[in-house]
């Protein structure tokens, strides 16, 4: 029962990233592998906030958003001169800065030791402990994440973002300020990243920086591409099947060794797969792939 | 309303504009025709901030609009279509023309939340608007279809539908009639002709002389990056610089 909840909150988290990365990669067509550095924003500043000053889940969650925001609109700065390839490039590169500066500011973060001892998440007095209880508290996170990636992909903002993947030379002779676009929505997603930094960190009550390595990065931009870039279902169901297709594995009588690294072949081949046979993905209506 | 000076324009070496001025005035109709190469396009380029000039500038309504980013130009109402045709080809007509509309409340990301009220009745407005201008240009029944099922022809109409719902009152069209069928043509002409009484200036690119005749007010005849003649129709139909300029 215990495994079964921890399945259904990873899934959550996911969701979380995968429908926030869409926002970025699957609605404006910036394909970016910095997502995991937004993750692990989220997860060290609620982390450290909670350890060295006892700051309660309600602000640490919103100030991890803030902090990945600004970063977010950071990585967007690249966006606003390269484009497509040498994009993809830049925030690949950023996202081993991100890295980097976890491993090695042992001050601040502890390295490679990680930060254990991550308090329980505590809500007005009202202490989250259970599996139970973490997974409503992610899935309601999810929840909100999805409404908010729905609201902004109906609205006029989200038809901006789909003109902009596809040509922002139109969108700019039109009078849309591109460049401020990228800027949001890269904040936006980050911001929401956060928020599934924040719950890992809580769930696991450990963080360390493999957690949120450029491994993770192509694991999140997997789940939007198989489940469908541009496509709130798609990104939702995607996180589902990525996340519960590589357990079976466990069940097939695989010693454990060889299990782990079957994942990351099989993550890697379905992504070949998917990309060649399927780049719209399950139910999305947008591939990568030029037309 | 527009008047360009002295802007001049070189590629790798390849001299594209040369010192170019002319004025376009209130409601007027203006052609711009020259052999390929001329520098037309490279004009539309710089005038829109696509391109910024080696030297010179470019005056809409007395303010300097060279050297601003293309959407400060766009949103200070001069519209432009493109000779290779933009448009969001995997979305609706009717989605590219509401994506035109300036200053949209739900452009902002707040605006998905807040100011609902606000937002929701501004999107019906232009629903309305958009539907309206559709059935101006003549693509009232092709509104659901993705723009990437039109006609090449229908497809221009669209980008002119386009133009004209972002607000925009210079209006640059590179090459509205190339490559669509006569009967298209007509259509597209007469528009461009209507457009004068709605209050619109009008400048195009056309090599189609006949096309150029029939509606404009005004023709600048442009080559090697520079004005050769400007005058009526007639006038640089019969005009000798033309005339060799096209024959050799």
């Amino acid at each position: 029962m215990g495994y079964l909840l921890h399945i259904l909150i990873l899934i959550g988290i996911y969701v979380i990233l995968a429908e926030s990365l869409n926002l970025i990669a699957g609605y404006a067509g910036l394909l970016s592998i910095a997502h995991a550095a937004f993750y692990g924003v989220g997860a060290y500043v609620a982390a450290l906030l909670a350890l060295n000053y006892a700051v309660p889940p309600w602000l640490t969650v919103p100030a991890a958003m803030v902090a990945a925001a600004a970063v977010g609109a950071l990585v967007a700065w690249p966006a606003l001169r390269v484009r497509d390839d040498y994009f993809v490039v830049a925030t690949f590169a950023f996202q081993v800065i991100v890295f980097s500066v976890m491993n090695n500011w042992v001050a601040l973060t502890s390295g490679p030791l990680g930060l254990p001892g991550i308090p329980r998440p505590d809500f007005f007095g009202l202490t989250v402990k259970s599996h139970g209880g973490f997974l409503l508290l992610t899935w309601l996170f999810a929840a909100g994440v999805v409404f908010v990636c729905w609201r902004l992909a109906r609205a006029p903002f989200g038809r901006v973002l789909r003109a902009l993947r596809e040509d922002e030379v139109f969108a700019a002779a039109l009078g849309k300020n591109v460049a401020s676009f990228k800027v949001r929505v890269f904040a936006i997603g980050a911001a929401m990243a956060a928020v599934g930094g924040c719950l890992y960190a809580y769930y696991i009550t450990f963080i360390d920086p493999t957690s949120f390595t450029v491994t993770e990065s192509i694991f999140i931009i997997s789940i939007v591409i198989v489940g469908g870039a541009g496509s709130l279902r798609g990104a939702a169901l995607g996180a589902a099947v990525l996340v519960v297709l590589p357990e079976a594995l466990r069940f097939v009588g695989l010693p454990s060794s060889v299990a782990a690294n079957l994942r990351q072949i099989f993550y890697g081949l379905m992504l070949i797969l998917f990309m060649v046979f399927r780049p719209q993905g399950l139910i999305g209506e947008f591939s990568f792939r030029r037309r | 309303m527009l008047r360009v000076q002295n802007l001049s324009k070189s590629f790798d070496g390849t001299v594209a504009l040369d010192g170019f001025s002319a004025e376009v005035r209130e409601r007027e109709v203006v052609g711009l025709v020259g052999p390929n190469g001329a520098g037309k396009t490279t004009l539309f380029n710089v005038v829109t901030g696509f391109l910024k000039p080696d030297a010179g500038e470019a005056r809409y309504r007395g303010e300097a609009v060279t050297g601003e980013p293309p959407y400060r130009v766009a949103r200070r109402g001069v519209a432009r279509t493109f000779q290779e045709l933009r448009l969001i080809y995997r979305m609706t007509v009717l989605e590219n023309v509401l994506l035109a509309f300036p200053a949209q409340a739900g452009e902002s990301a707040t605006g998905a939340f807040v100011r609902w009220l606000e937002v929701s009745r501004r999107q019906r407005r232009n629903r309305e608007e958009a539907l309206a201008l559709l059935a101006y240009v003549g693509l009232a029944e092709k509104a659901g279809e993705l723009a990437d099922e039109l006609s090449f022809g229908q497809q221009k109409l669209l980008s002119l539908a386009c133009c004209l719902a972002t607000g925009g009152e210079l209006l640059l069209l590179d090459e509205p009639v190339a490559g669509v069928a006569p009967g298209m043509v007509d259509k597209i002409l007469g528009l461009i002709t209507d457009l004068r009484g709605r209050g619109k200036t009008v400048v195009f690119i056309e090599h189609n002389f006949a096309a150029v005749t029939e509606v404009c007010d005004r023709v600048i005849f442009m080559d090697e990056g520079r004005k050769v003649a400007e005058g009526t129709p007639a006038d640089i139909r019969d005009n000798p610089d033309v005339i060799e300029s096209y024959l050799t």
